[in-house]
């Protein structure tokens, strides 16, 4: 079975997550001054090309070519913004890696800043995470007190409570005072950002390895991990397994690994019926599929995706349809209600599967679901509506018989 | 302009680069159906009706908000387009209050319920904008027939408290035309997105009235609205029955502005449309006099030149001048320190009315309280004075004449004209004035009119503001002490 090895995670528990001398002595703050002895595309050309570092928010976009995006991109006014939003249901490593090690987020971010050429940085913090709000506080004066940021100024902003502004371009609106609503693209925010100037969005977790990157070198990252998405994923485990938690694994892990190893499988007497990968925007996978590798690459391949890395486990006491109305219930209550797709869409189909739930729903509804899932997909403003029926589309797929148990009026035990 | 080639539903076409698949498809002809964009504001790509298939994306895209590039291949009407935009509209609709005719007599939206004979009669039945509504269109085009959802409709208190801009919350379909209006080209800032998802709504902040908000009822977000949702407070009722009752006169202006509204909804070509035909059709109602606006203008235009020729030279700060409400309010409450140095002139609607019940009247020898003035305007700027200070009895916009004329088979394409009714010769002074009050049409995307003429021998710098946006730029301008300007005309 294949060992946790943490690289966000490293300092989770051996450190004092608010003191940025143990931080030090855990060898932080390298890497930031060893950058700035580098050239600027040097170190972006370090992670585009040798590092490969994605995204760990869920859309698996190239660092680096975020940043020499951003980094070629005309002006001097640059802006980057590390992404603390995290609201996925079932996702809390960005919660975890910055409650037990804000400094190599921080770190991670003022090598980013420096990369692109940007004097302002923003940590916009999901506003629930009251504490690591304080904790982010604190730690961005004691960098300040000790001159790590001398170029540079990190402003902690938070949200007001919506899951849409997770989305980079909604998270830019908010941040500039605005409705959390998501923005045309093009342009891209590399190159009209936060204020109409180019800016670089990434995820906690992105930034916390960036350090690591930057004092072991590409190679040593590539090394690890899936070859398409090298390094390692910090995942959330919930819903019905023994062990619930955070741990950071290779990316490539099979889901197998994660539920029966780290996860301890399920309680006694139960069958494993499905694992949600990715959060409530991702859909289902069976018991037949866990031993697939969870790199993007290899998800893609059968059409499902690791998002957020949370993975959420069911077993068979559950009827798919019940999970299905609370993450509908979810969307209608995260739909901005700029575009009619979502606004409308994710009210009907949170009715319909009301409906379908109690056993009160026509024969139709099936038809009528998938008719609306496809439309929405196609048709939507912006990703949360694009995906918000993912799961309901994978679901109706792949358990037709919890479908029918429901609109023939009995429950399944 | 550099060109680039597209192809759109397999036919290639030669279109300059830096513009929208929606613009592409305007210049050739190809309808694309839309509900939110709007000519000359950025677009927003809510109502995803003019979304369109373009080869290699993996979503449908929106055709208002999407560059064309080379090589770009198109299709906007496609089975799955179709159907795409049929859900939408059935989805906007099952939360639409959908009483385009709804007759509350026979409580029936039903036409084979309707009582032909009640019919021609009587005006509570219907939607402000049945027959003119984009929403209406857009679904006869769509064939929409049975809603697949629970029908959820009518839960929102409609407000009226401004008499003249109503806010009928149950047919909004959020498509944010009027917030556009209202923050982006007017400034007012009345109009903001509250709430969301599902309980998004369009209202002033807080969810006030609107009258308790910065709303100084220019009207332009009824204009701008694709439904019913935003409109005029509406007098037909009341003309109608005044118009038919013995012993009461009804007087009504028309405005030369209504007939270009009123050739479009009547689908008659521009300058097709004469104003003897309208008010032929006026008369049929059981109108008793119909005058255009010419004789009213000239006065009001000559009391504007009198005012002008008193202060210019005798001032060194700017002079503003207007004889728009909206613009007055808006002055009120945005630039109060400004309200003892604003000139202000009759309008045309003000002008008739002051001449009906202080000249005409007794020429006629007419009790006043005997009469009705009515007054047709396009611009929907002066309903509220009318509202507020009695000057005319009812005013009347084109798409509310249109309506009347509708239900009362008036056919404008097949009427018969009438001579205008007059007050006497107007009489047309031409002055040094006229550039600064000739008649300015309100439009989204228009500029500050900035020109020179003479007075006396010296040069005088003016500017006309056509938008309450405009008016705020000239005014901070004043306000700063920068403002080049010897005399500035603010409208709404």
């Amino acid at each position: 079975m294949m060992q946790e090895l943490r690289l966000a995670l490293r300092n989770a528990g051996t450190i004092n997550p608010r003191s940025i001398d143990d931080y030090i002595t855990a060898g932080g703050y390298k890497a930031l001054t060893k950058t700035h002895n580098t050239k600027q595309s040097d170190l972006i050309d370090m992670l585009e090309r040798s590092g490969r570092l994605r995204g760990r928010g869920g859309a698996a976009f190239n660092t680096g070519l975020k940043w020499s995006s951003a980094y070629q991109a005309a002006g001097t006014e640059k802006y980057i913004i590390c992404n603390a939003d995290e609201g996925e249901p079932g996702t809390y490593k960005d919660r975890t890696i910055l409650e037990s090690d804000p400094h190599t987020v921080i770190e991670g971010l003022l090598i980013g800043a420096y990369a692109i050429g940007a004097s302002n940085a923003y940590i916009y913090c999901r506003g629930e995470y009251r504490e690591v709000i304080r904790l982010l506080e604190d730690a961005v004066s004691q960098t300040k007190q000790m001159g790590y940021c001398d170029n540079v100024t990190i402003q902690i902003a938070y949200g007001a409570g919506s899951y849409v502004c997770g989305e980079e371009t909604a998270l830019i609106e908010s941040l500039e005072g605005n409705r959390g609503e998501p923005r045309l693209k093009p342009p891209f925010p590399t190159i009209a950002g936060f204020r109409g100037k180019p800016t670089v969005v990434n995820n906690v977790e992105t930034f916390a390895v960036v350090p690591l990157i930057v004092e072991q070198g590409a190679e040593w990252f590539q090394s690890i991990g899936a070859p398409d998405y090298p390094g390692t994923k910090v995942f959330s485990l919930s819903g019905d397994i023994n062990n619930k938690g955070c741990f950071e694994a290779p990316t490539n892990i099979t889901l197998h690994d994660i539920v029966y190893g780290f996860g301890g499988g399920i309680s006694e007497g139960h069958r494993l019926k499905a694992v949600q990968l990715g959060g409530s925007s991702c859909g289902f996978l069976t018991p037949d599929m866990l031993d697939l590798p969870v790199d993007v690459e290899s998800l893609r391949s059968i059409g499902s995706a690791l998002g957020s890395g949370a993975v959420l486990v069911i077993d068979d006491t559950h009827n798919i349809v019940d999970i299905l109305v609370g993450i509908a219930e979810f969307f209608v209550h995260e739909s901005c209600g700029k575009c009619v797709p979502c606004r409308e869409g994710t009210l009907r189909v949170m009715q319909l599967l009301k409906q379908l739930a109690a056993g009160q729903a026509s024969i139709s509804v099936q038809d009528q679901l998938r008719d609306l899932s496809d439309y929405m997909s196609m048709s939507c403003f912006c990703p949360l509506g694009q995906s918000a029926t993912t799961a309901l589309c994978s679901a109706l797929d792949l358990f037709k018989e919890d479908f029918s148990v429901k609109l023939h009026g009995q429950e399944v035990h | 302009m550099e060109a680039v080639t597209i192809i759109i539903d397999g036919k290639t076409y030669s279109v300059p680069r830096e513009i929208t698949i929606l613009e592409a498809a305007s210049l050739n002809s190809i309808h694309i159906p839309t509900l939110c964009t709007l000519k000359g504001i950025d677009p927003k790509a809510n109502c995803r009706l003019c979304v369109v298939e373009i080869e290699k994306s993996r979503t449908f895209m929106p055709a208002c908000a999407t560059n064309v590039s080379d090589g770009m291949v198109i299709r906007t009407n496609t089975p799955s387009l179709r159907r795409s935009r049929k859900h939408t509209l059935e989805l906007l609709l099952s939360r639409h209050s959908v009483d385009c005719h709804h007759c509350l007599r026979i409580g029936s939206s039903k036409c084979e319920d309707l009582d032909p004979t009640f019919c021609e009669m009587c005006f509570f039945c219907d939607c402000v904008r049945d027959g003119i509504c984009e929403l209406q269109a857009l679904a006869r085009e769509y064939q929409i027939d049975v809603l697949p959802y629970k029908i959820d409709s009518c839960r929102y208190p409609i407000d009226d408290s401004t008499e003249t801009v109503i806010r009928n919350p149950n047919k909004c379909i959020k498509c944010r035309r009027c917030v556009d209006i209202c923050c982006e080209v007017q400034a007012v800032n009345a109009l903001s997105v509250i709430n969301r998802g599902k309980d998004i709504q369009i209202m002033p902040e807080m969810g006030k009235p609107l009258a308790d908000s910065p709303c100084v009822q220019c009207g332009r977000c009824g204009q701008v609205c694709p439904t019913g949702a935003i409109h005029e407070m509406e007098h037909k009722d009341e003309v109608i029955y005044f118009a038919h009752q013995y012993g009461m006169t009804t007087i009504a202006q028309i405005s030369f502005d209504v007939l270009k509204e009123l050739e479009a909804l009547a689908g008659l070509a521009s300058g097709e449309l004469d104003i003897r035909v309208v008010a032929s059709g006026l008369k049929k109602i059981g109108v008793d006099v119909v005058v255009s606006d010419k004789f009213a203008s000239s006065m009001a235009k000559s009391q504007a030149i009198k005012s002008l020729r008193e202060c210019i030279g005798h001032t060194k700060q700017p002079i503003i001048i207007t004889s728009s409400y909206a613009t007055k309010q808006f002055i009120n409450k945005e630039f109060a320190s400004f309200n003892n140095r604003i000139i202000t002139y009759p309008s045309p609607q003000q002008a008739f009315s002051s001449y009906v019940t202080d000249i005409w009247s007794q020429t006629q020898q007419l009790d006043a309280a005997n009469i009705r003035t009515i007054s047709v305007t396009a611009t929907n700027e002066n309903a509220a004075e009318a509202a507020r200070n009695n000057s005319v009895d009812y005013v009347i916009n084109a798409r509310e004449l249109y309506r009347i004329f509708m239900r009362t088979g008036v056919n404008l394409k097949q009427w018969t004209a009438c001579e205008l009714d007059s007050f006497g010769e107007e009489e047309c002074e031409v002055s040094e004035f006229d550039e600064l009050l000739e008649m300015v049409e309100w439009k989204i995307d228009s500029n500050i009119k900035k020109f020179e003429f003479t007075v006396d021998e010296k040069r005088i710098k003016a500017a006309i503001g056509i938008t309450l946006g405009h008016t705020r730029i000239l005014l901070e301008q004043v306000n700063s002490n920068q403002s080049p300007y010897t005399v500035i005309r603010v409208c709404a």
